[in-house]
């Protein structure tokens, strides 16, 4: 998981995403991965992160290949009934400009709009490779695209 | 010179001490939902410290979400049922800013160094 979070900053510092912005999106990351742990596919599934940087935003998007959830039943921040916890989905409502979800939980969307992003082609490939170093054989990148399975060596998170 | 540091085996990450009669919890590291058992556990060990007060050293924290600060607010609000109290200290910006934004800086004053914290006064009997 924190795997999976450096590499995403990495591919938006590459992409020339402020550090402040890269922060913030590293959190909602954070937060939105353990929304699925917690909520989808538990502590043995996989996850799959897509990240794309355009000149005016960035759009990273988390998808675990769980069951599902019914977004609408998560905890709500300082909720009796939840006591400490939902803080996650407000969290990560501070610090972007949009969420959304779809595939009944299973697909959660987040935008932040940047202003001073280079060429994202250039930090994809980067990622790509940057990946490719890391030891880790459930890490790599999945490319701007359609969902759909992962080819060998692209990009599941476990 | 405050007792050695525990360490809990295999898990580099925390160190919990004795100092000027406070109990010194020191987190480093990542905290998400992959080490929450983690932060569970470490909390829980220093539960029933005889300090009246307790201090989160958070400076070497470079992560923390929110199911560890909810941890958190859950072991400050135990802490001060039992007439006890807790402070934090966090240097880095990003962990300030995360604190804020879920409210754990209104438990208190978050203090650059434990010597700060420690300095800041005896908690109320």
């Amino acid at each position: 998981m924190s795997r999976a979070r450096r590499a995403v900053r990495a591919f938006l510092q590459l992409g020339g995403v402020d550090a402040q912005h890269c922060s913030d999106l590293e959190v909602a990351l954070g937060e939105a991965i353990g929304n699925a742990v917690t909520h989808g596919y538990g502590r043995h599934g996989s996850f799959s992160i897509h990240c794309t940087v355009s000149q005016r935003q960035v759009v990273l998007e988390v998808r675990d290949h769980g069951p599902g959830y019914d977004v609408a039943a998560l905890p709500v921040a300082q909720n009796p009934e939840f006591g400490m916890r939902g803080f996650g989905l407000s969290m990560i409502r501070k610090l972007v400009d949009d969420v959304s979800f779809s595939d009944n939980g299973r697909r959660i969307r987040m935008v932040l709009k940047v202003s001073q992003p280079r060429s994202h082609s250039c930090g994809a490939r980067r990622l790509a490779e940057f990946c490719r170093w890391v030891p880790y054989r459930d890490m790599c990148y999945q490319a701007p695209g359609a969902w759909g399975t992962p080819r060998s060596g692209s990009p599941v998170f476990r | 010179m405050g007792d050695p540091p525990l360490r809990l085996a295999g898990f580099p990450l925390m160190d919990s001490r004795s100092r000027e009669g406070a109990r010194i919890i020191q987190l480093s590291g990542e905290y998400d939902v992959e080490r929450e058992r983690l932060l569970v556990k470490e909390l829980a060990a220093n539960r029933e410290s005889p300090c009246r007060l307790v201090v989160l050293e958070m400076s070497e924290v470079i992560y923390l979400d929110s199911i560890a600060v909810s941890r958190i607010r859950a072991f400050e609000e135990r802490a001060r049922a039992h007439g006890n109290s807790v402070r934090i200290v966090a240097t880095k910006p990003h962990v300030k800013r995360i604190l804020s934004m879920l409210g754990l800086d209104s438990l208190g004053p978050v203090f650059d160094s434990v010597e700060e914290a420690l300095a800041a006064g005896s908690p109320a009997p």
